[in-house]
Formats: C-alpha cells, sequence, structure tokens
C-alpha cells in the first residue's frame, strides 16, 4: 500500500493541479462584442429618431429607464418617454446627429455606457424660429435577459444656448 | 501497474472532483457593500463642496474624468476639472446640495452609476446677481486599484432656468 501510494501520488497531484488551473472555465470577456452591439444600437436609435419614429425610438429605453433632459424634470418609466418623444417629434423643425466618442463596458458585461456629441435643431418657443444646439450627452447601458443592450440613463446638455439657423 | 491503477483511480477521480468543484471560489458579490461606498462618497461629496476645499473636491475623480456642465464644453482630466470649478466654489454665494436618488453596481462590481437631484445656488457670471436652480444628475463610477470608487463621468442639468435666489 505504501508503494502504491508513492508511485500513483505524483500522477494524482499533476492531476488534481491541471483540473484546478483548467476547470471551471473563467467567464468569456466580451466587452470587444458588447461595445460593438451597444455602437450598432446607437446607429439604430440615430436612424428611429431621423425617421421620427416614436415607438422604435424609445424601443432603445428599459421599462425603468430614465431621459433627463435640459428645463424638464426627469421623466421616468416608458409612458414618460414616449411622452416626451412624442412632443419632441411633433416639432417639425427637428433635426438630430449625435455619435458616441467613448464607449466601455463592465467586465461583467451587464453594464456599458457611452460618452458623446450630437447637434440639434428646434423650433424656439418664443421666437418660433428654428435654432441649433450643439452639445454633449452620456448614456447607461444595462444589457437585458435577451443579450440586447438597453438605456437605463439617457442624459445630455448644450456647451452654449442654442443659436439660430443660418 | 494495472492493479495499482484500477484501485486508486477512484481515489484520482475523487481528487480531481474536489479540486473542479472547489477551485477557483467564485467571487463574493459586494455590490450591496459597494452601493452603500458610493452613497458614502456622495455623502462625503457634499461635505467637501461645502467646504470649498478644491482638493478634496477633485479627490472623488478618476485621472481621466469628463465633467459634462451645460453651457460648457466638456471637461476632461483632473487638471480641466480643477480649473473648471475653481471660480464656481471660490463665489461667495456658492452652495450645492446633492441628494442621491439611485445606485446600481455591476455584477463584476467595476462599474457603477448613480442617478441624483441637486440644488445649487451662485452668483451669475454676467448679472452678479445670486441665482439658484435645481436639477438632476448622473455619476459613472469605476472601483479603482485601492478598491476606492472614483468618478468617471460627471453629467448634469437644471429642472427648469435658474431664478433669482430668495
Amino acid at each position: 500500500m505504501n508503494r502504491w501510494c508513492l508511485k500513483t501520488a505524483p500522477l494524482v497531484l499533476v492531476l488534481s493541479q491541471l483540473a484546478c488551473t483548467q476547470a471551471p472555465p473563467a467567464a468569456p470577456d466580451t466587452r470587444a462584442a458588447d461595445e460593438k452591439a451597444i455602437k450598432d444600437v446607437e446607429a439604430a436609435w440615430l436612424k428611429d429618431i431621423q425617421a421620427k419614429d416614436v415607438e422604435k425610438s424609445i424601443s432603445h429605453y428599459t421599462d425603468d429607464a430614465s431621459f433627463l433632459l435640459p428645463e424638464m424634470p426627469i421623466q421616468t418609466g416608458k409612458d414618460a418617454v414616449r411622452a416626451t418623444y412624442k412632443a419632441l417629434m411633433a416639432d417639425p423643425n427637428l433635426a438630430v446627429d449625435f455619435s458616441s466618442t467613448k464607449i466601455e463596458v463592465a467586465k461583467s458585461g451587464d453594464f456599458g455606457y457611452t460618452q458623446g456629441v450630437y447637434t440639434m435643431t428646434t423650433t424656439d418657443a418664443k421666437t418660433k424660429k428654428p435654432v441649433t444646439e450643439k452639445g454633449k450627452y452620456l448614456t447607461f447601458f444595462k444589457k437585458q435577459a435577451d443579450g440586447s443592450w438597453q438605456a437605463v440613463e439617457d442624459m445630455l446638455n448644450a456647451d452654449a444656448p442654442a443659436t439660430p439657423v443660418k | 501497474m494495472n492493479r495499482l491503477l484500477v484501485r486508486t483511480a477512484p481515489f484520482a477521480l475523487l481528487l480531481l472532483q474536489v479540486a473542479c468543484t472547489q477551485a477557483p471560489p467564485p467571487a463574493p458579490d459586494t455590490r450591496t457593500a459597494d452601493e452603500k461606498a458610493i452613497r458614502d462618497s456622495e455623502t462625503q461629496w457634499v461635505k467637501d463642496f461645502a467646504s470649498r476645499d478644491l482638493d478634496r473636491i477633485v479627490t472623488h475623480y478618476a485621472d481621466d474624468a469628463s465633467v459634462l456642465m451645460p453651457d460648457l464644453a466638456i471637461m476632461t482630466g483632473k487638471d480641466a476639472i480643477r480649473a473648471g470649478m475653481k471660480d464656481v466654489v471660490a463665489d461667495p454665494a456658492f452652495a450645492l446640495e446633492l441628494q442621491t436618488v439611485k445606485v446600481e453596481v455591476s455584477k463584476g462590481a467595476d462599474v457603477a452609476y448613480s442617478q441624483g437631484t441637486y440644488s445649487y445656488a451662485g452668483a451669475d457670471p454676467k448679472t452678479k446677481k445670486v441665482m439658484a436652480e435645481k436639477g438632476k444628475y448622473v455619476e459613472v463610477y469605476k472601483k479603482q486599484a485601492d478598491g476606492s470608487w472614483k468618478i468617471v463621468e460627471d453629467i448634469n442639468n437644471p429642472d427648469a432656468p435658474a431664478a433669482p435666489a430668495k
């Protein structure tokens, strides 16, 4: 018995070390794919906004998302977000463009965020003339059960007061 | 030799299984403690603003943090943030209160965000009149190598235009 143990002990140790280092497999790092997925979501979202499609535009938000726009209180929940988009898209002068300058995803692949810049033209409430502003935004995303990314926080502000369109 | 293997194989398999199921241990879920750490950090930040201590105020930011303030271009990096805040906190009328509403931490506990509301008072740079405004903010945090949470993105905007302070 002693001889058996001596002979097989090294083999057992090697095997158990292999097992320790090889299993269980570490969760794969999906950050590069997640960053691309978020970039694609923002590209689709921009098209939905430019098409003035309210339902498609708000499909990029979670049910409990907050839309945080300047000079109005926090809008939380799909109904509030929908109402805000409806009001914005009723403006015949509305024109929006945006692009991300930074995308980062958590190690665990459940959270991500973008920072970016936008240009927006709207009708000035007082003068009734179109005005344009440039600004920046921050959007925080959560990966959903189906693997898609949706915004939970969406916030922006202008770099300077809007100016009349030339 | 065959007999040796037959006798020791079950023992080796058992060791392998123990090794597989016990190592590496799953990372503990620290999200509750992390949420509290972020809330505590925001409470401390309010105290640091009240003391107008610029060094302590900017310790809450990561070195590459971005601050996205209304009517200003993006400020990125501690030097730019410090320069942008210097005059604000030097204003005798400066007052800032923050109320953390929501904090969420990624499963991997490396990225988090908070949403909250603020009330601010300060002299208007042009008219020198003391103005007050209420608004909301979103902060994105990253856990640092030393375990502390630092802000990487800081954005806010008012609920309504600033009004003369009463």
